[in-house]
């Protein structure tokens, strides 16, 4: 389901999977928009709350951090690291040294 | 942790609920994924654990709902025979593992309490999205804890996917037979 207004014709698409959930739902951003806005309205729409240390967003080709790339543009990110702008999220986990 | 069972009718809807949507919804069967329910509360999924060769070797995990999803999943790596049976360390059916810092695979794993009582003994797939975690007295922060509501079998399905892959996946610790 996607968390939007209404979409313009050249508008691009993030497929985010929720692994602590298992859902899937869209995210539709302009080209020119930065990834960091895309990322705001994941916790904001979807999560509903702030980011937090140990959570992860990866993209789904290559397993890239999607952080480290706050500040591209969806379409300069799309072309030069993740192609298929589909994205999986993990929240933190406790482990052996817990 | 003596943890307090969950009501099986309920545990068993809710957990394949959980399961069929996490299913579907990541392309398990694409990816080469399977599944068998061995009973109301039990499944054993197949996991193909990719090498960094590009090879794949398959591990079976026997999921429980006995505790869902107050708790996570129980969560067994098994030998695929009649039974289902606990895989051992040093045997075709055990991963070698180099872990996150969020994950250990513990063979044999011994919990007791200040007066000496054993309250968990045996494997331990020890990360803060399986039972065993909690049964063996383990401290999660707030943020790490399973949440019912926000966590669900996907939670678990995942980190075991990602811990079988590359880099952290390192073959079987013993040959497979032919």
């Amino acid at each position: 389901m996607p968390i939007n207004g209404p979409k313009k014709d050249k508008d691009l698409e993030v497929t985010v999977h929720d692994e602590d959930d298992g859902s899937v739902f869209q995210i539709e951003g302009e080209p020119q928009e930065r990834v960091d806005a895309i990322v705001q309205r994941l916790y904001k729409d979807h999560l509903h709350r702030e980011r937090r240390d140990g959570d992860r967003l990866r993209c789904d080709d290559n397993g890239d951090d999607v952080f480290a790339h706050l500040s591209k543009n969806l379409q300069a990110y799309r072309s030069t690291h993740c192609h298929g702008l589909v994205w999986n999220f993990l929240g933190d986990q406790g482990g052996a040294a817990a | 942790m003596i943890l307090p069972p969950s009501d099986p009718e309920i545990a068993a809807r809710t957990f394949g609920s959980h399961l069929d949507t996490y299913w579907c919804n990541s392309g398990r069967d694409e990816k080469g994924w399977s599944r068998v329910t061995t009973d109301d509360l039990h499944t054993v999924v197949t996991i193909p654990a990719r090498r960094a060769d590009g090879g794949t070797d398959e591990y079976y995990v026997r999921l429980g709902a006995e505790y869902y999803d107050t708790y996570p999943p129980t969560v067994l790596i098994v030998v695929p025979k009649s039974g289902w049976p606990r895989a051992r360390a040093g045997t075709p059916w055990w991963p070698l593992v180099t872990s996150p810092n969020w994950c250990a695979l513990h063979d044999s794993y011994q919990y007791c309490d200040a007066q000496g009582q054993r309250l968990f003994e045996g494997q331990l797939v020890c990360f803060s999205m399986t039972a065993e975690y909690y049964m063996s007295n383990h401290g999660p922060t707030e943020a790490q804890r399973w949440t019912p509501g926000r966590h669900t079998v996907a939670a678990t399905l995942s980190r075991l996917g990602e811990i079988l892959s590359p880099p952290h996946y390192g073959g079987p610790s013993a040959p497979r037979p032919a």
